[in-house]
C-alpha cells in the first residue's frame, strides 16, 4: 500500500531527523564533543562488550528476551485462552479471574516481584539451574502477555460466526475438533496483527528489565552515564530511543499492512 | 401422496417445549414424518420453525417432550457421543450455507466423512465426485467458496450433507438468502432429492415449491403446530384463521 | 507460607503509603488532562490534514508509540536539566532542576499516552459514518465545525472502549516515575521493602492496590460511558 510505504520512509527519516534536531538544539556547538565520547560507547550500548566480543547484552539482549517471552507467553496464552472459551464455568470463571489479574498488573510490579520471588537457582532433577536476571525478566515479562495473549485468542475465536460452530457441529465434529479443522485455521489470520502488535509492546517493555539486573541496553546506559558523567546522559537515551524507534517502527508499519489485507480478504 | 402407512414414523415429536429465559418459543409441538416422506413446515417469523428443526437434530436441547428420530430418543441425549451418532444420521443444511471458507469445495465435502466417520479417503472422494455430478458443480472441485455464488454455495453445502449418507436432511430456509434467480437451481436439487425418496423437513416460504413436492405441511404459529395436512388440502382451503390469514399475506 | 501483613498497621508506613498513594493519583489524573488535550489536539490536526503540523505531529506520534515510556522519562528528566533550566539553591548552593521529577513524570505521561490518544481518537473520527458527515457539510458547517460539533462528539464516543484501554495503561505506566525518584506509591514500598525486608508482603500489597486503581478507573470509564451514551449507537470494537 503506497499509503503505508509513505509513512514509513517519513517515520524512518523524519524520526531520525527530529531526533538529530533535539539533539543539537540540547548541546548546541558541544554536539560534536558529545558525539565523539559517546561513539566508542555504541558497541557496548548494542550488545554488552566492548568490541562486539560477546553478544548477550544490550540491544540484543533486549531483542532475546523478547523472543523468549514471546515464545513462553505465545504457549501458555493459547492455553490460558482455551480456559477462556471452554464451556465448562468451572474452567472458565478462573480462567477468566487470572487473565484479568494478569492484564491488569503494571509490569513493572510484576518485574520487581519475579526479582524478589524467584531465588538465585533452583534444582530440577538434580541439575541445579541458576536463575539469572534475564531468566527473571523473561519469566516476568511473559505473565502479562500470556493474559493478553489469551484474550487475543479468545477475541479470534468469537469473531468466527456461529454458522461455523453449527454447520460443523450438524456435521457430527465434536468441539475440539471444530476448534482444530474449522475455527482456529480461520481465526488465526485475524489474530496475527493483534499478536504483532503484542509482540511490539512486549519489545518496548523490555526496557523495564534493568529493575531486574539483567544487562540490557538501560542498564548500560546508566553504567555508561555514571562512568562518562551526566553530560552524556541526554545524547545516550535519544541514541537509545532511536534504537527502539529502528526496530519497533517497521515492525508496526508491518502489522498495519496486514491489518489492512485481513481486513478486505474476508468475504 | 399421503399413505396410510402401519410403520412408525422416522421422525415422531410430542409435546416438545422450549423457552431461552422467559421466551417460550415452543409450545408444545407435535409433528411426525414417515421415512421417505417429504414434510414443509410454514409459518410468520419466530413462530419457532427454526428452532424446531435444531431441536430434531440436538442442536438445541428441549425443556420437555419426545423427540424421536429412527431409534433416538433425542430429548434425552446430553453427551457429545450420542448426539454425535445422532448426526450421522439426521443432515442439516442452513440458510448461511456455513461451507468452510478455509478448504475447498471437495476438502468441505470429504472432511466430515474422513475426520468424523473415518471413512477411507479414497472411497469418499470418489462419493463427494458423484454426488458434486448430482448437484450439477462438476468441476468446481478446486474452487474455494468465495469464488462460487450463492446458488453454487448452497449446492455444495447439500452436497455436503449428503456425503454423510444421512437417513433425513433437515433444510433451514436454504433459499431465503439467495438471489431470485437462483433459487430455482437449488429447489430443482431438493425436489429431485425427495423424488429418490429421501426424507427431507423443509422450513421454507416458497409456498408453491411445498405445494408441488411436499406430502404434508405444517403450518405454525407461536410455538405450536395450527393445522396439518396435504399441501392442496392447506393451501386451498384452510381452516384456521391464523393459517388463513399468513395466506392471504404470502400468496 | 505465611505473610506477615502486620507492618501495615504501623501509623508511619501508613502515613508514606497514602502520600504515595496520593502522588500517584495525582500524577495520574494531571497525566489524563495532557494526555486528553493532546490527544484531541493532535486528532483534529492531522484529521483536517493542516499543512506542516500534520506531518510534524504524525512524526510525533510514531516516535512515542515506538519507543518505551520508561526511556522518554528519563530522556525528558535529563534533557531538560541538561539545558540548564535549574534554580541554584541558595540555602545548600546546589543546582535542582525546575522540573522535577514530579513534573517529568506527568509531561512524560501526558506525551506518550498523549500520543496513543491521537491514535485512538482518529480511528474514533474516522469512524464516524460518512453519511454523517456529508450531511454537515451540505448544511454548510465548515470543516472546523463539522470537526467541532459532528465529529468529535461522536468519534470520541465510538472510542471508548480503547479510550478506557489508555487510561487504564496510564495509571499502570505512572509507577516508572518511581525510578527517577518521584514518591508515588511504587517509591514508597521500595523504600518500605528495604526497611523491613517483607519483599514479598509488599510487592503483592502494591500489586493489589494498582488492581484496585486499575478497577476502578474501568468503572468510572463505564459510568461516563453510559452517561455519554447515543441510544441506539454501538461502539466500535
Amino acid at each position: 500500500m503506497s499509503m503505508q510505504m509513505r509513512t514509513f520512509i517519513l517515520g524512518m527519516i523524519g524520526v531520525p531527523a527530529l531526533l538529530a534536531l533535539v539533539f543539537l538544539t540540547v548541546y548546541g556547538e558541544q554536539a560534536g564533543a558529545i558525539i565523539a565520547r559517546i561513539l566508542p560507547r555504541v558497541p557496548m550500548l548494542l550488545t554488552g562488550s566492548a568490541d562486539f566480543s560477546s553478544l548477550e547484552g544490550g540491544f540484543v539482549a533486549n531483542i532475546l528476551i523478547s523472543l523468549w517471552s514471546m515464545a513462553i507467553a505465545i504457549v501458555t496464552g493459547a492455553m490460558l485462552g482455551t480456559g477462556l472459551i471452554a464451556r465448562s464455568a468451572f474452567v472458565r470463571l478462573p480462567s477468566s479471574l487470572v487473565m484479568n489479574l494478569l492484564r491488569n498488573s503494571p509490569w513493572l510490579v510484576v518485574l520487581f516481584a519475579m526479582l524478589y520471588l524467584l531465588p538465585f537457582e533452583i534444582e530440577i532433577f538434580g541439575f541445579t539451574v541458576s536463575l539469572s536476571p534475564a531468566v527473571k525478566a523473561v519469566i516476568g515479562l511473559a505473565l502479562p502477555v500470556t493474559a493478553n495473549i489469551a484474550e487475543i485468542f479468545r477475541g479470534g475465536v468469537q469473531a468466527i460466526p456461529s454458522g461455523q460452530w453449527e454447520s460443523a457441529s450438524s456435521l457430527g465434529y465434536r468441539r475440539l475438533q471444530i476448534l482444530r479443522h474449522v475455527v482456529i485455521p480461520q481465526a488465526l489470520p485475524l489474530m496475527v496483527p493483534n499478536l504483532m502488535t503484542m509482540y511490539s509492546m512486549l519489545f518496548i517493555g523490555t526496557s523495564l528489565v534493568v529493575v531486574t539486573g539483567a544487562n540490557d541496553v538501560l542498564s548500560v546506559a546508566r553504567t555508561i552515564i555514571a562512568v562518562d558523567g551526566d553530560a552524556v546522559a541526554t545524547a545516550i537515551y535519544i541514541f537509545v530511543l532511536l534504537l527502539f524507534f529502528l526496530f519497533c517502527f517497521p515492525i508496526a508499519i508491518l502489522t498495519r499492512r496486514l491489518e489492512h489485507r485481513v481486513g478486505t480478504s474476508h468475504p | 401422496m399421503t399413505t396410510t402407512s402401519t410403520t412408525k414414523p422416522l421422525i415422531e415429536m410430542r409435546d416438545v417445549r422450549k423457552s431461552f429465559g422467559t421466551y417460550d418459543v415452543l409450545n408444545g409441538i407435535a409433528l411426525d414424518v414417515r421415512e421417505g416422506g417429504v414434510v414443509c413446515i410454514i409459518g410468520p417469523s419466530g413462530s419457532g420453525k427454526s428452532t424446531i428443526l435444531r431441536c430434531i437434530n440436538g442442536l438445541i436441547p428441549v425443556n420437555s417432550g419426545t423427540i424421536r428420530v429412527g431409534d433416538f430418543a433425542v430429548e434425552a441425549m446430553k453427551t457429545d457421543r450420542e448426539l454425535i451418532a445422532l448426526r450421522h444420521q439426521v443432515a442439516m443444511v442452513f440458510q448461511q450455507y456455513n461451507l468452510f471458507p478455509h478448504r475447498t469445495v471437495m476438502q468441505n465435502l470429504t472432511m466430515a466423512p474422513i475426520q468424523v466417520l473415518k471413512e477411507n479417503p479414497a472411497d469418499v472422494r470418489e462419493r463427494a465426485l458423484k454426488l458434486l455430478a448430482k448437484v450439477r458443480l462438476t468441476g468446481k472441485e478446486d474452487a474455494y467458496p468465495s469464488q462460487l455464488s450463492g446458488g453454487q454455495q448452497q449446492r455444495v453445502a447439500i452436497a455436503r450433507a449428503l456425503a454423510m449418507q444421512p437417513r433425513v436432511i433437515l433444510f433451514d430456509e436454504v433459499t431465503a438468502a439467495l438471489d431470485p434467480e437462483m433459487v430455482s437451481e437449488v429447489l430443482n436439487v431438493i425436489r429431485d432429492l425427495a423424488g429418490e425418496g429421501m426424507t427431507c423437513v423443509l422450513v421454507t416460504h416458497e409456498m408453491r415449491f411445498a405445494q408441488e413436492v411436499a406430502d404434508e405441511v405444517f403450518f405454525t404459529d407461536r410455538g405450536v403446530i395450527v393445522e396439518r395436512g396435504p399441501p392442496k388440502q392447506l393451501f386451498q382451503s384452510p381452516n384456521d384463521p391464523r393459517l388463513k390469514d399468513f395466506l392471504d399475506k404470502v400468496l | 507460607m505465611n505473610l506477615d501483613f502486620s507492618w501495615l498497621a504501623d501509623p508511619y508506613y501508613q502515613y508514606w503509603l497514602l502520600r504515595g498513594l496520593g502522588t500517584t493519583i495525582l500524577m495520574s489524573v494531571l497525566g489524563l488532562v495532557l494526555m486528553m488535550v493532546i490527544g484531541i489536539a493532535g486528532a483534529l490536526i492531522i484529521h483536517l490534514r493542516v499543512p506542516v503540523l500534520a506531518t510534524w505531529t504524525t512524526l510525533f506520534v510514531e516516535m512515542f508509540r515506538n519507543t518505551p515510556p520508561l526511556v522518554q522519562l528519563f530522556f525528558l528528566y535529563f534533557m531538560l536539566s541538561e539545558m540548564g533550566l535549574t534554580l541554584t539553591d541558595p540555602a545548600t548552593g546546589q543546582r535542582i532542576p525546575i522540573f522535577s521529577g514530579f513534573t517529568c513524570a506527568v509531561l512524560s505521561l501526558g506525551l506518550y499516552n498523549g500520543a496513543l490518544a491521537i491514535e485512538i481518537i482518529r480511528s474514533g473520527l474516522l469512524a464516524v459514518p460518512l453519511q454523517t458527515v456529508e450531511g454537515a457539510r451540505s448544511l454548510g458547517y465548515s470543516r472546523v465545525q463539522t470537526f467541532r460539533y459532528i465529529e468529535l462528539p461522536i468519534g470520541l464516543r465510538l472510542s471508548m472502549p480503547a479510550m478506557t484501554n489508555n487510561v487504564v495503561s496510564l495509571i499502570k505506566t505512572s509507577n516508572q516515575a518511581a525510578l527517577v525518584a518521584v514518591a508515588d506509591i511504587m517509591y514508597t514500598a521500595t523504600q518500605i521493602m528495604l526497611e523491613n525486608f517483607r519483599n514479598l508482603e509488599v510487592m503483592i500489597f502494591v500489586w493489589v492496590v494498582y488492581v484496585a486503581l486499575s478497577s476502578l478507573a474501568v468503572v468510572a470509564m463505564r459510568y461516563i460511558d453510559r452517561l455519554i451514551r447515543i441510544p441506539g449507537y454501538g461502539a466500535v470494537a
